[in-house]
């Protein structure tokens, strides 16, 4: 087992320090607008008796810019190892100072989102099974297959248009309203939470529909199996054959799922975020991105990396945990 | 009855029934064989989802590939509407202050306004008759005569004095007027060796004035020609029949073909006109009574020799080149073409080339050997205008006219011509011997708003008429004779006309009608032929895509699982690290960088399709592997080893076509993700861009608020139209799966 995590993790190490530099490299092909600005604002603060392009050289010079790929790769690399991924050029701040200001309305966004998804698609996969090739098994597998089939900027912009624009019963975007420091902690976290109605809403619609194709599927064939029969004929109760011995069988692939997770859980949502402004970490990366913010949108997909490499490492480790026939390795 | 008819009914089913009866149960001929894909098929057509999703697939496919044939519209076809607002047209004024009428240059506008104080209607000066008065311009001499002494429109004339000659201290004249008299310069030098401080001496009756200063003397003597006429007054010539006529095709075409045939005289709609002038000089047509009309000139548009070059683009650009531009020796060619034209020769000789010359009514031909037109001449109308034109800026017909004014008088000569002049109470009206009217004067001054409209007489008069009687409405008979409602505001002093005018504006935002079933877009644009467009790109996106990742992964996928052992190891964490990369934040990196490098549309179309498959070939290439590691080891493969194959057709013969129906379920359900995310970025602005579209840029334009809210038309039909196709790939993915596959469930 621990031989198997080190090499693992040896591997991941790699594949994030490789995938870094894949980005890093495609990252530099953006034409380093952010030092342009600011060397023309430091020319314009002179009144032009420093030339911006001498002004550009030097910055180029300071944040690393002017060598090649490579040697500014190991540059960055060295100091990420020691935790510092420098100032974003975007926010004027430590690019891990943004993160952490940011990162736990992601967060809490999908906490919530995980628990609306897992409420809905769950029974109904289970339905799903159970009354398969029923009308409520055809609804529910159109149902799924649209929830897939929608673009998630489409269902955020139609729930806006219709609960913001025209029942205007939901607040149109960010995360507080203009009321938010007038009120008191339970103003405040009712307001939140009016503001993370169509946030959540968005995701779980887009989330449900594999849940609960996952779900049916996995019951199914667990529903198929012979200890299932084997239950029925002891004459147990429908109740607990489902909910005991099928259900609990169920879980062991859902729990691989989830551990998929762990990515769009630490990652935000990217699109959802822009669409609604909810200045997490999908929202705040994507404005850096596009602006060209190398410290930013570096650590950002790293991050991502790091979080992939480690659900993949967890969903391993979890189906030793979960199904003691599993051998590692 | 039930008897009979019952043994009838046993009569007819008993053929039927006994035949199965004679069968066994397992006879061969009850037994149907299927083909597998035959059986596939089967079991696919029996999922009503699936046939569903085909169902919809076709009507998408239908819509966005044949859809365009059809449409009225192009892609990126603009509409316009048509308003009627009112505009501005003109603008009137009572002018109230001095015209200065003169030569060019004549710096006397602020010595005028010096001498006779401020010049301004109604400003108490009041001036008698001949009153003279001198005043210094420049270190010029002028006299001022008031030549209408009237308090509401004074006009003066001014006169200038000559700088007849200078002598220097040492008696030599340094300057002398070019026509000074024998007499006058004799004066000024005895005057000059006189030496007397007097500044002015009488020579024959004429007032000589001095400059005198330490180096020399200054000697003027008053003009008796005026230099320039100040008035209020604005005059409009009356007549407008050189304009009328030049957009008067059929007089054009009279006249051409008069000039054609070689004729001096024409005559059309009962006026005669007059030919003069040659080819090579141009002609000139005149009114029989000799006031100049038409210059016109020959004009010789090349015909045309095309040369293809290539934009940025990529597109051809046609660029005309003139035949003339062509020869060697154009020059000697225009000398052929003009002795042959003017000998009224039908053919010509030009480096050994003969050329035909073919006239019609308007134009003339000249066919080059090849047969080709190579010079067509035709004429170029430039209106002369009427002799009358020019009156109103003579300074000499002015100072008559003025003149005339103030004494009062009915009448003037004017270079040997006889004018009337009616009083109108507020205007007058110059006549010509003839009786014509050829000018209007008066003291409101009127201009265009903008370049597009030619004021007509009509309205001069009426604008005037209204702005006297403090009318705020007048109609009027406007430049393409249609009669027109004006309406007047006065803002300080200024009479603002506007009438209704036609505007032609974008269709933008525009609610759905029978022309345009989905309304118009922001740009304008027709949003049903749009998204047939939009729907081109995004499923052509889908396939390329789906089959760029297939061509990766099943090479990659195959070798790795069918060689196994470093090979896949190495290629296993190829894949790993392309999976690790993250997919949106590299397409968003990806994007702003070419959007960065502006590159253009056709361009961008494919790189984005080339970046998604590159993202995007790891899923199936660990599907191939996974299938081909297990199928490797079945035993039709260590049959086939064992028959000795060789490895290409052991891949390709046996393993791949076995990998096959697990690579079409996933290419299917792919292509609706692939859509998705084209889409996604479409709407991040990050796809691909105008006057392409797709249906997730089409939805892009809901990122401006005033679409979400009041145009829906804009962005439902094209969200739809993604979850409707994407969901058609997913029925038809899963029914195919079901079909491959019957053991494992949906």
């Amino acid at each position: 087992m621990s031989k198997f995590l080190i090499r693992r993790l040896l591997l991941g190490a790699m594949i994030i320090i490789l995938g870094a530099l894949v980005t890093y490299s495609v990252i530099r092909c953006l034409p380093a607008s952010y030092m342009e600005k600011m060397a023309r604002q430091l020319s314009a603060g002179s009144q032009g008796r420093v030339k911006w392009q001498d002004l550009l050289a030097e910055l180029n010079h300071q944040y690393g810019m002017d060598g090649s790929i490579i040697s500014g790769f190991v540059r960055w690399l060295g100091q990420a190892l020691k935790g510092n991924f420098g100032d974003s050029w975007m926010y004027m701040k430590p690019v891990t100072k943004v993160f952490s200001e940011v990162i736990w309305w992601s967060v809490l966004m999908n906490i919530i989102t995980l628990f609306v998804e897992v409420l809905i698609s769950i029974p109904l996969g289970i339905l799903a099974a159970r009354k398969q090739y029923h009308a409520a098994d055809y609804i529910v597998t159109v149902f799924a297959l649209a929830c897939i089939s929608l673009p998630s900027f489409y269902i955020g912009t139609v729930l806006k248009y219709v609960f913001a624009v025209k029942l205007n019963v939901l607040p149109l975007y960010g995360l507080w309203g203009r009321n938010y420091f007038q009120v008191g902690t339970w103003g405040k976290i009712g307001d939140i939470a009016l503001h993370l109605i169509m946030p959540v809403a968005t995701l779980s619609i887009l989330s449900i529909g594999s849940l609960m194709r996952y779900t049916r599927t996995n019951m199914l064939e667990v529903l198929n199996a012979d200890y299932i029969r084997t239950a029925r004929a002891k004459g147990l109760s429908e109740k607990v054959v489902i909910n005991k011995h099928a259900f609990r069988n169920t879980l062991i692939p859902l729990v691989t799922a989830f551990s998929g997770l762990l990515p769009s859980f630490f990652g935000g949502a990217m699109i959802t975020e822009t669409i609604f402004q909810i200045p997490g970490i999908g929202y705040k990366s994507f404005q850096a991105m596009l602006q060209g913010d190398i410290p930013f949108a570096m650590f950002y997909t790293t991050f991502l990396m790091v979080l992939t490499q480690a659900s993949l490492i967890l969903s391993d480790i979890m189906y030793a945990v979960v199904d003691p026939r599993v051998r590692v390795n | 009855m039930s008897k009979n008819k019952q043994e009838e009914l046993n009569k007819q089913k008993a053929p039927q029934e006994q035949e199965p009866e004679q069968m066994k149960l397992d006879d061969a001929r009850r037994v149907k064989v299927l083909s597998p894909g035959m059986l596939v098929f089967k079991r696919f057509i029996r999922n009503k989802l699936a046939v569903a999703g085909i169902i919809i697939l076709a009507v998408m496919f239908v819509y966005s590939f044949l859809g365009p044939i059809f449409s009225p519209y192009t892609r990126a076809q603009m509409f316009f509407k048509e308003v009627t607002e009112p505009g501005k047209y003109a603008t009137g004024k009572f002018n109230t202050d001095s015209r200065f009428i003169g030569e060019a240059g004549t710096p006397v506008q602020s010595g005028v306004l010096k001498a006779l104080g401020t010049q301004k209607k109604g400003n108490k000066y009041v001036l008698t008759q001949d009153q003279e008065i001198p005043f210094t311009a420049r270190n010029e001499h002028y006299t001022l005569k008031v030549i209408n002494p009237s308090e509401t429109a004074p006009a003066c004339a001014i006169y200038g004095t000559s700088h007849a000659a200078t002598i220097g201290r040492d008696g030599k004249i340094t300057h002398q007027m070019d026509n000074i008299d024998e007499g006058l310069l004799a004066a000024i030098q005895a005057d000059a060796e006189a030496g007397g401080k007097e500044t002015e001496f009488d020579y024959n009756g004429t007032t000589v004035s001095v400059e005198i200063s330490k180096i020399e003397r200054k000697y003027y003597v008053p003009s008796t020609e005026s230099v320039a006429v100040s008035t209020y007054n604005i005059y409009t010539p009356i007549q407008g029949k050189a304009s009328e006529l030049q957009s008067d095709t059929e007089f054009l075409h009279a006249v051409s073909a008069a000039v054609m045939a070689g004729e001096t005289a024409v005559s059309y709609n009962g006026t005669d006109f007059v030919i003069s002038g040659d080819v090579e000089n141009g002609f000139v047509l005149s009114y029989a009574n000799g006031a100049g009309l038409f210059n016109i000139s020959r004009d010789y548009r090349y015909g045309t020799v095309n040369v293809e070059s290539v934009d940025a683009e990529g597109n051809p650009v046609t660029e005309e080149k003139g035949f003339l531009e062509t020869l060697t020796d154009p020059e000697g060619f225009t000398a052929a073409l003009t002795e042959a034209l003017n000998g009224d020769a039908a053919s010509f000789t030009f480096e050994e080339a003969e050329y035909t010359i073919e006239k019609t009514d308007v134009e003339i031909h000249v066919i080059a050997p090849t047969g080709e037109p190579a010079v067509v001449i035709s004429n170029n109308f430039v209106p002369v205008g009427s002799k009358y034109d020019a009156l109103n800026a003579d300074k000499d017909f002015v100072f008559a006219l003025e003149t005339a004014i103030a004494n009062g008088d009915a009448g003037f000569e004017f270079n040997g011509e006889q004018f009337a002049l009616v009083d109108n109470g507020d205007d007058y009206t110059v006549q010509n011997a003839a009786g014509e009217e050829i000018l209007l004067a008066s003291d409101i001054a009127y201009g265009a708003e903008s370049k597009g409209i030619e004021l007509t007489l009509d309205f001069v008069k009426k604008l005037q008429e209204a702005m006297r009687n403090k009318e705020n409405t007048f109609s009027f008979v406007d430049q393409h004779g249609e009669e027109t409602e004006a309406s007047i505001q006065i803002v300080n002093g200024n009479y603002y006309v506007s009438t209704m005018q036609k505007t032609s504006l974008l269709d933008f935002r525009a609610a759905p009608t029978s022309a345009h079933p989905l309304g118009t877009d922001v740009n304008g644009m027709d949003v049903f032929t749009r998204l047939m467009y939009g729907g081109r790109v995004s499923l052509l996106v889908g396939f390329v895509v789906i089959f760029f990742e297939l061509f990766l992964g099943v090479i990659i996928g195959g070798i790795s699982g069918y060689f196994g052992g470093v090979v896949d190891t190495i290629l296993m964490r190829f894949v790993e690290l392309f999976n690790a990369i993250p997919f949106y934040p590299m397409l968003i990196i990806l994007g702003s960088v070419m959007d960065n490098m502006h590159v253009g549309a056709t361009q961008r179309l494919f790189m984005t399709m080339v970046i998604l498959g590159i993202l995007g070939w790891t899923g199936i290439a660990r599907i191939v592997r996974g299938q081909i590691l297990s199928l490797r080891e079945q035993d039709f493969m260590v049959a086939a080893e064992a028959t000795g194959i060789r490895t290409s057709r052991r891949i390709f013969r046996h393993l791949i076509p076995n990998v096959m129906p697990l690579l079409i379920v996933n290419a299917t359900a792919g292509l609706g993700s692939v859509i998705l995310t084209e889409a996604t970025l479409g709407f991040l602005g990050l796809g691909v861009k105008y006057p392409m579209a797709s249906w997730g840029s089409i939805i892009n334009q809901v990122n401006d608020m005033q679409v979400m809210q009041t145009a829906w038309w804009i962005w439902i039909p094209a969200g739809l139209l993604i979850l409707v196709t994407v969901l058609g790939f997913n029925f038809v993915g899963d029914g195919l799966r079901d079909a491959f596959d019957p053991k494992m469930k949906r």
